[in-house]
């Protein structure tokens, strides 16, 4: 079977929604939400995995917007995530077949400018926080530093009440017919008020909903004055000071772990609230996926295949046959 | 971020997204954080909100 890589990225991604949606019995009727033996789970979604990829086969060929040209290589099959040292910094990797492997240097160096539009296009959608990084680094490496960042020099010191930082709480709510997630909002002034960073961390799962430098305004201009408004605004909202004795325990474990694997879950629970974002503009109901979408994927058996690539980047793709990007209209990209 | 920074993106959502765009009022809303159910609402609002300003503009 030889694969374009376009049709291997929609085959991995669309694995990710597969698998999700067969663990959590969505799309999978009978004995699938019941299954408990490794083997039939196995062989029920690799029948899943099949029936997409027929789908996606079926579809018309679309020109490949990124250029990235076809992948050198036959199935690219079991992969499993893992963490390698890049720089310095964890970062989860997928570990993929051998021929994947020795298919990637040439393959990248071939499509170097097509892969770096497509993470741009797309990592910035999938973890929104990444849009305030300094750095504007989008390699996965670069989020796990910016990731280090908001932990040590933002939520870290808050926690451990160190002089110059302060923690807002504020609970879920309705404003102008908009839900808003109960939050916990890290500040960090201990650079001064031109140099205030704010983190804002849900309070039940601890996921980060972004981190910025909230003494800019715009055109990248700094002023004290505008960190203050930033947290008038959200006294405004209805936010209180808090000490770090009352932050939810789960948060405390989670950012103040020593394990650099932590990241991981922020990035799942960022992934797992732009694919319930998404899921819900295609009417499908994900109020069975749990509390969390790393307890789903820790169900998928081990050498299901799953690559870290957002889930239904290519739904610009019109394709009446893939039921996770059923229209045009249903476009994740603009 | 040199993208402006917009007043209220929750209370002037309608507003910021005809200013500055309907990917920067959406971005802005994110960072207050909204649940992923309201940025489906917000994106639906904010393609009629622009949807409307091209018919406006077309007349």
């Amino acid at each position: 079977m030889k694969l374009t890589r376009r049709e291997f990225l929609i085959l991995s991604s669309t694995s990710i929604a597969g698998a999700v949606l067969s663990a959590c019995g969505i799309k999978t009727p009978g004995p699938a939400q019941t299954v408990e033996n490794p083997n039939e789970a196995q062989l029920l979604a690799e029948k899943k995995l099949s029936t997409i990829y027929d789908n996606v086969q079926l579809s018309i060929k679309i020109e490949n917007s990124y250029g990235i040209k076809e992948m050198p290589m036959d199935s690219p099959n079991t992969s499993v995530l893992s963490y390698t040292d890049a720089n310095g910094v964890l970062a989860p990797v997928l570990v993929a077949s051998q021929p994947l492997i020795n298919a990637l240097p040439s393959f990248l160096q071939v499509n170097s400018l097509g892969l770096n539009a497509f993470i741009e296009t797309n990592l910035l959608e999938f973890f929104h926080w990444i849009n305030h990084s300094p750095q504007a680094g989008l390699e996965v490496t670069e989020m796990f530093k910016y990731l280090q960042f908001i932990k040590s020099g933002i939520i870290e010191p808050c926690l451990n009440s160190a002089p110059g930082t302060s923690i807002l709480s504020r609970a879920p709510q309705i404003l102008n017919g908009v839900n808003l997630q109960g939050v916990y909002i890290f500040v960090n002034r201990v650079a001064g008020l031109d140099n205030q960073w704010v983190a804002v961390v849900n309070q039940e799962t601890g996921a980060l909903v972004t981190a910025y430098n909230s003494s800019l305004k715009g055109n990248d201009v700094a002023s004290a004055k505008e960190a203050l408004k930033t947290i008038a605004r959200e006294i405004g909202r209805g936010a209180n000071l808090t000490t770090p004795s009352l932050i939810n325990q789960n948060v405390k474990q989670i950012w103040q772990s020593s394990d650099p694997k932590t990241f991981t879950y922020v990035m799942l629970e960022s992934l797992k609230y732009a694919l319930s974002a998404k899921m819900a503009e295609l009417g499908i109901q994900l109020k069975d996926v749990g509390t969390s979408l790393a307890g789903v994927m820790s169900k998928i058996p081990k050498n299901f295949t799953l690559l870290a690539i957002p889930t239904m980047v290519f739904c610009e793709t019109p394709n009446l046959s893939d039921t996770l990007c059923p229209s045009r209209s249903n476009k994740i990209i603009d | 971020m040199s993208e402006p920074k917009l007043i209220d993106p929750i209370k002037n959502f309608e507003m910021n997204v005809k200013i500055a765009g309907k990917k920067v009022a959406l971005s802005q809303a994110q960072d207050v954080g909204i649940t992923s159910e309201s940025l489906v609402d917000l994106k639906k609002r904010a393609d009629i909100i622009e949807s409307n300003e091209r018919q406006g503009i077309e007349k």
